[in-house]
């Protein structure tokens, strides 16, 4: 079985380097992007098992490429994360379709056992 | 000694005080900066990141006919680390494609909510909120000036504090964090931060982030970088200092907002309403002999456009001149009034000397000095070292000026520290001359005939400075 691609789309280098060696170690490829225009591009054009999209990011906000993507049915599982601490956002976002949501400041161990909960049937 | 040889040293030795109080502010401000600097760089803003306790704060964007750039003015303040804000864009009653762009972009949804206006404004048409998980609100009035929008920004916003900015600038990421460091280390006293505002241009921008700080090309554009690094790290970290910061930029300043509405909100029609707002709110706090305080943070960094040829900058200049004028006006009152303090006693009164009288004095020290030498009225021995002195403190308030900057590093590039001191010399010999003649020409006048100086504006979006000049 192949290797599930994950879109990392994530504005601060360190942090999108961090995750991205993180899930390569255990057993994804993945292609990093750093705003939200090459997100939404990376997603429209891609075949992705699933995204992480940090919701403050240049260009488009997580949530808007999330949007964008439902508008236009792309079809990727999205994992949000986001230091919005109004609980109203977070639901928002639910009800938008991401399957899942990471609080920053983060620990890279915990996104880490989200993202294969998501991938569990494909590593 | 005749009359015209008295003056002639008068002259002369006004413009020697001139520059020695600059110098001692800058003097001053060295110190305040070096204080500072502790309290940054060990100070909390980090900690203000995740805590609970970090107060929100509502972002009010004043958006009249903004359609090029709202979109990206919106995004560019949603990249600001803060954990709670509100995003509070009022459009002004715009003729141009401003409130569809933001419906479209956003996702607004009209929303019924209780509107209980405490300060007077235009009337409120409708007021609309994402629908995406964005804190923005958008109210939706009818056109009556920046100030009065920024009022009916106040009266919606629903946090203790107020951040007002221009739809045009550009904002650190950190700069709302290092703003609001003040009133988290004061909160009973601070009433308001001002941030420090430096020119954009010649700088990249990459969707509304500075990506690249870079001097500009142009002359003009130059002259002005290193004016605001004199303005903005010579005097105001001292005036800060003494508790007599004259003025709060419009383009980055942040309000408690009860002292705002207490002291009566934003003026509408005045061209010089930020700096309006701030000796009204010194006025207001001194007279009731209230303690507060207002703070200049050099380290919350807002960039911001500055004109790119000669004629715009004159038309903003003789605006602001006459924007001056309108406070020194209403405000002559406070002037040698002990109740008010330091402001009254010392920085209002230097202020109107070496602001307003200024230019009067050095222009007619322009003229008058040279033709008396040349007719031989003046002693040489004495002029001349008077008129050396003058030049040379006004060289060492530049110098002085690049110095308190360089610990800011915006400007390392080769070549770049030595075009800074080059243009700062200059300063002293021609442009400092030509900004003389346009105050002087602010002073004469007719307020029938108006001149806006507007820029022309294109967003903060991907073009560099530059780029965006010639598109």
């Amino acid at each position: 079985m192949s290797r599930p691609h994950v879109l990392v789309a994530e504005d601060d280098r360190v942090v999108s380097l961090l995750l991205s060696r993180s899930l390569e170690t255990a057993g994804v490829d993945v292609t990093a992007v750093y705003d939200g225009v090459e997100a939404y591009e990376a997603g429209k054009n891609g075949d992705f098992d699933l995204a992480v999209l940090d919701q403050v990011m240049p260009g488009l906000l997580g949530a808007e490429v999330l949007h964008r993507w439902n508008r236009e049915g792309v079809d990727i599982p999205v994992i949000v994360v986001s230091g919005l601490t109004d609980d109203d956002d977070v639901i928002k976002l639910l009800d938008m379709g991401a399957v899942d949501f990471v609080r920053k400041p983060f620990n890279v161990r915990e996104v880490l056992a989200r993202v294969k909960l998501q991938l569990r049937s494909k590593l | 000694m005749t009359f015209i040889e008295f003056f002639n040293y008068a002259v002369l030795l006004y413009f020697i005080a001139m520059e020695a109080q600059l110098l001692i502010l800058a003097v001053m401000s060295y110190g305040a900066l070096r204080k500072d600097r502790f309290a940054s760089r060990f100070g909390r803003i980090h900690d203000m990141l995740t805590s609970d306790t970090t107060p929100p704060v509502s972002i009010i964007i004043p958006a009249y006919n903004e359609a090029a750039g709202i979109v990206e003015s919106v995004r560019s303040i949603a990249l600001l680390q803060y954990p709670r804000k509100e995003i509070l864009v009022v459009n002004d009653g715009s003729t141009d494609e401003t409130m569809q762009r933001l419906i479209d972009e956003f996702e607004l949804e009209p929303i019924d909510t209780p509107y209980r206006p405490r300060l007077d404004s235009a009337p409120i048409k409708r007021i609309y909120k994402s629908s995406l998980p964005l804190p923005l609100v958008v109210v939706d009035k009818e056109n009556g000036g920046k100030g009065d929008a920024i009022n009916a920004g106040l009266n919606v916003a629903r946090y203790p504090y107020v951040m007002a900015t221009d739809a045009d600038i550009v904002l650190e990421e950190e700069a709302l964090l290092r703003a609001m460091r003040h009133f988290v280390e004061n909160r009973s006293a601070t009433v308001a931060v001002a941030g420090n505002v430096r020119p954009l241009n010649g700088c990249d921008v990459r969707r509304g982030k500075v990506t690249r700080v870079a001097l500009p090309r142009r002359p003009t554009e130059m002259a002005q970088v290193v004016e605001y690094i004199r303005s903005f790290l010579g005097a105001r970290p001292a005036w800060s200092h003494l508790n007599a910061l004259p003025i709060v930029s419009g383009a980055f300043g942040v309000f408690q907002k009860e002292a705002v509405i207490e002291a009566g909100g934003y003026r509408t029609g005045h061209l010089g309403e930020d700096m309006e707002l701030t000796m009204r709110l010194h006025r207001h706090f001194r007279k009731q002999r209230r303690p507060y305080r207002i703070v200049y943070a050099p380290d919350a960094v807002a960039w911001t456009e500055v004109p790119t040829n000669k004629d715009i900058l004159r038309k903003q200049r003789i605006r602001w001149h006459r924007g001056l004028m309108q406070v020194i006006r209403e405000y002559k009152g406070m002037l040698f009034d002990p109740r008010y303090g330091i402001v009254g006693m010392v920085s209002w009164p230097s202020f109107v000397a070496f602001e307003f009288v200024a230019p009067i004095i050095e222009f007619i020290g322009w003229v008058a000095v040279p033709a008396s030498l040349l007719l031989g009225i003046l002693n040489l021995e004495i002029a001349i070292p008077l008129m050396l002195i003058a030049l040379a403190l006004g060289a060492a308030n530049s110098l002085i000026g690049l110095i308190l900057d360089e610990r800011f590093g915006y400007y390392n590039r080769a070549g770049e520290a030595w075009r800074l001191l080059i243009y700062s010399l200059g300063e002293q010999l021609g442009l400092r001359q030509r900004t003389v003649w346009w105050r002087v020409r602010a002073m004469f006048w007719n307020p029938r005939r108006k001149e806006w100086g507007d820029m022309q504006r294109t967003g903060v979006g991907n073009l560099s400075a530059d780029e965006k000049v010639s598109a």
